[in-house]
């Protein structure tokens, strides 16, 4: 009697939980750090199995497999998480990767990489529908919106800012179309590099003379640099204003650089009003 | 059947090497040319190898210009051992001296080694066919690289061809029994084998001795030509190397002169 | 010390090649069989042999991961190993110097500026940067054999290859100033070189072509030895010389070129695999070319395994592991070379 009954249950529920994998992936491989970020936001981090070494927010990510930097992540690797689903940045690579994943059979979603308020909704809405998680996706473009709008009615410093970036020896400082620049717009900051393209090394000559007010760069830059102290001591930047009154702003990497949904978090503490660094 | 160059002219940088120079080999003889440092002798073999080509005059094989010849047909009448050669690469002996037969890519494998076999035991260097050129020295290095020219000069010979060998001071770095047995060869290979050789020589006897020809060129001419006898002379001779010397009969070779430089 | 000699020499070189040619089936074994997705190796031999195991959910998945992941890129890098140790013993022959390579000429960093070009100038995208690269190779060559082609021998073309890749470099460095970070970055995945792109389409569009001028190389030994005693005696041995070094330019460059434009630059193998072999069998290239050419393909199956399984599920560049394995086994045997 029992018996029968699981006969005719067993296969039901099988039938329920393949129905429900059809409709939401449940394992999910990332390609770039800022949909990874975007994946957490919407709740569906542990839908995810496997991720690319530029994932390095929120920290839970760190646990994730790695399969690689997105540029050049390795196919088998993806492969061998079984993904369902792979979430892929538009620099995701090489293209010839992207059609091998396609040709195993595995479904890929290819999301834009801009550093733009208007492509970030877009990487939002394009995660949440891969994600089956459209009203979230929804909800959280949403409440982007409304915080962006609202911390841009706030009164703009438009200080003189420079933006630097150190990974190795060199210092470098952010120009026009780079990710930071963008968010250094929204907070109402006027960058001094906005003749140059891109990061390139800085000229302490010509920082002098541009003498920025603020100064703002991201923890690991504070790092290579060597510390707040040496970084402001240094020729042409130590005769800024902006060294002078040791306005520094301190933002971690991915929040500064990544063009994320904790965007407006970034532009609130960048939008602080100026005062004496720590 | 010769190798002729005829009336020769040739500047190199701005200088005259040689000026209205005419010398040719034929099959059967060996040539010694002779001259101080600089006369232009490897120059001569050079055009004579079809190396470089005269600003004027000619250079024919058997009657026809050097310079309608193409290279490949070129070598499978002659032979020429340069001075320089290049560093020593890691090849064995048999090799280098199977490198003399590229140019008769009809012989069979064994053909080529039997040509190899028989051209290294007359360069005197049998014994070393399996060594590493790079371990000889530098004599030894040097008579392989006879054996080789002598491969390309021997092999596939047909009935009625003459072949050519050219030698730029092949006894450069031989002991005194070496360079007497590698001309005494090269006089064999002429008289039995009717190749025609030019060789270019600084030791006055070791030609005196051997050469059934010799050309003593001085000041981008040639100063004298014909018979050791006829060619050593003295005033021949000090007209070239600026060197009082005196000429005696030699003592053992019968016919031939002794050059004594004081 | 000299090396040991066989008594008969005539089989030594068959039973090197037989040798080689059993490695490299190992190594490609071994590669085939390894990787982040486990395949067993009843499954990897069931496939092997054309049946699909069907008594596996993954079944289908080891195929194709088998079948469209490791096999073309296992077969390409056998490829790109032959045609780099290829064109490495054409370049050493030619420039009759051991640790020559087809780079001195100007060929690799043409093909590396034409590709920055594609990346920085015009978006990128695999279909810009192979034919830019491999023009960039072409052109490279053509401009430093020009300028070369005053100086006698192949003094002339060394030095204008030099100065064709510092004039290179300067020009990358230049982009690469320009260059945002995206692009930073796809430039310096594609100088570190790599064989990710590997699949039956590039092997297809590729395949022949690197086969059959691989064959045509294999074909210049005696000239290849000639040129050993220097340019004047191979032409007394017949060989046309100037026609020759052209020809064996182009050839490097119709090898290297396109091999260049799909994995970007692979160090080391085009000039430690002829290099070994020189030193282990001799300079005969009759044996060195084949031989160098199996040692390649071997050098380049294995450095691809490796960056394949070191860091599993991600992989590395090739051109690190072949620099990082290469390197200090070339400095070891120069270190050797010297004390004997």
């Amino acid at each position: 009697m029992h018996r029968s009954i699981w006969r005719f249950l067993l296969p039901l529920l099988f039938l329920l939980s393949t129905s429900a994998l059809a409709e939401a992936p449940q394992r999910v491989v990332v390609l770039g750090g800022a949909l990874t970020e975007i994946a957490y936001a919407l709740g569906a981090g542990d839908r995810l199995v496997g991720a690319d070494q530029s994932s390095i927010y929120p920290p839970a990510a760190h646990t994730l497999p790695k399969v690689g930097y997105y540029r050049q992540f390795s196919v088998e690797g993806v492969v061998a998480l079984r993904p369902d689903l792979i979430l892929a940045s538009e620099q995701a690579g090489p293209p010839e990767a992207i059609n091998q994943l396609r040709r195993l059979g595995k479904r890929v979603v290819v999301l834009p990489a801009d550093a733009s308020l208007a492509a970030l909704e877009q990487r939002i809405y394009g995660v949440a529908g891969a994600l089956q998680l459209r009203n979230d996706g929804r909800a959280l473009v949403a409440r982007l919106q409304r915080d962006v709008a609202a911390l841009q009615k706030q009164p703009a410093s438009k200080a003189r800012t420079l933006l630097l970036i150190q990974r190795g020896r060199q210092a470098e400082g952010a120009g026009l179309d780079t990710a930071a620049h963008g968010t250094l717009q929204l907070a109402g900051l006027s960058n001094v590099l906005a003749g140059q393209k891109g990061y390139k090394p800085l000229s302490l000559e010509s920082i002098a003379a541009l003498r920025p007010e603020l100064i703002v760069t991201s923890t690991l830059s504070l790092q290579a640099a060597g510390g707040i102290d040496a970084l402001l001591a240094q020729p042409g930047i130590a005769q800024t204003p902006a060294a002078k009154q040791r306005r520094v702003i301190v933002l971690d990497d991915l929040l500064l650089l990544g063009f994320g949904p904790r965007l407006p978090e970034a532009i609130a503490q960048l939008r602080k009003p100026l005062g004496k660094a720590s | 059947m010769s190798l002729i160059a005829h009336d020769i002219h040739l500047q190199r940088h701005g200088k005259i090497v040689l000026a209205g120079v005419s010398c040719g080999i034929a099959s059967g003889e060996v040539l010694g040319i002779l001259g101080a440092n600089g006369a232009g002798k490897s120059t001569l073999l050079a055009l004579l190898a079809g190396d470089l080509a005269p600003q004027a005059g000619s250079v024919a094989l058997d009657g026809k210009p050097l310079a309608g010849v193409d290279n490949a047909a070129l070598a499978r009448r002659r032979a020429v051992l340069s001075q320089q050669l290049g560093p020593a690469f890691n090849l064995s002996v048999q090799d280098i001296a199977a490198m003399g037969a590229y140019p008769f890519p009809e012989l069979a494998p064994q053909q080529v080694g039997q040509v190899c076999r028989d051209a290294l035991a007359m360069a005197e260097v049998a014994h070393l066919a399996q060594r590493r050129y790079p371990e000889l020295s530098g004599g030894e290095q040097q008579r392989v690289q006879f054996a080789r020219v002598l491969v390309q000069a021997l092999a596939a010979r047909q009935p009625g061809e003459a072949r050519y060998l050219l030698l730029d001071e092949p006894t450069a770095s031989l002991d005194p029994r070496h360079q007497h047995g590698l001309l005494a060869l090269a006089a064999r290979l002429a008289h039995d084998a009717g190749l025609g050789i030019a060789v270019v020589l600084h030791d006055v006897n070791l030609a005196a001795c051997w050469c059934t020809r010799i050309a003593l060129l001085a000041n981008a001419s040639i100063v004298a030509s014909g018979t050791p006898t006829e060619v050593l002379q003295a005033g021949h001779l000090e007209a070239t190397y600026r060197q009082p010397c005196t000429i005696h009969p030699h003592p053992t070779r019968p016919g031939r002169p002794l050059v004594l430089f004081a | 010390m000299p090396p040991p000699h066989a008594p008969e020499t005539g089989h030594r070189p068959l039973r090197v090649l037989g040798l080689l040619a059993g490695l490299l089936l190992l190594l490609a074994f071994l590669s085939l069989s390894s990787g982040a997705v486990g395949i067993p190796l009843k499954a990897l031999l069931q496939i092997a042999y054309g049946a699909i195991p069907s008594n596996h959910d993954d079944a289908q998945l080891w195929r194709s991961v088998l079948l469209d992941v490791r096999l073309p890129r296992v077969l390409f890098a056998m490829l790109a190993g032959i045609v780099l140790a290829l064109a490495g013993a054409l370049a050493q022959a030619l420039f009759r110097n051991p640790l020559a390579e087809p780079g001195l000429v100007g060929i690799t960093a043409g093909g590396a500026l034409g590709a920055v070009t594609a990346i920085v100038l015009l978006g990128g995208g695999f279909l810009l940067v192979a034919p830019l690269a491999f023009a960039g190779s072409l052109l490279a060559l053509a401009a430093a054999y020009h300028l070369g082609r005053h100086q006698p021998g192949v003094a002339g073309l060394l030095l204008a290859g030099i100065a064709v890749n510092a004039l290179c470099a300067s020009l990358i460095g230049l982009l690469t100033y320009l260059a945002d970070d995206s692009q930073l970055r796809s430039i310096t995945f594609w100088s570190m070189g790599s064989l990710a792109n590997a699949s039956w389409h590039e092997l297809s569009l590729l395949g022949p072509w690197l086969l059959v001028l691989s064959l045509l190389a294999l074909r210049y030994w005696r000239a290849l030895n000639a040129l050993l005693l220097g340019e004047r005696a191979a032409g007394h041995l017949g060989f046309p010389v100037k026609a020759l070094r052209r020809k064996l330019i182009l050839l490097m460059a119709l090898m290297v070129g396109p091999l260049v434009a799909a994995t970007g630059g692979i160090g080391f193998v085009g000039l430690v695999a002829p290099h070994l072999v020189r030193m282990a069998l001799g300079a005969d290239h009759r044996l060195l070319l084949p031989t160098a050419a199996l040692t390649g393909a071997c050098a380049l199956v294995a450095a691809d395994w490796l960056a394949r399984i070191v860091v599993m599920p991600a992989e590395l560049p090739i051109g690190i592991v072949t620099g990082l394995v290469g390197g200090p086994f070339f400095i070891y045997l120069l270190l050797k070379g010297r004390g004997a």
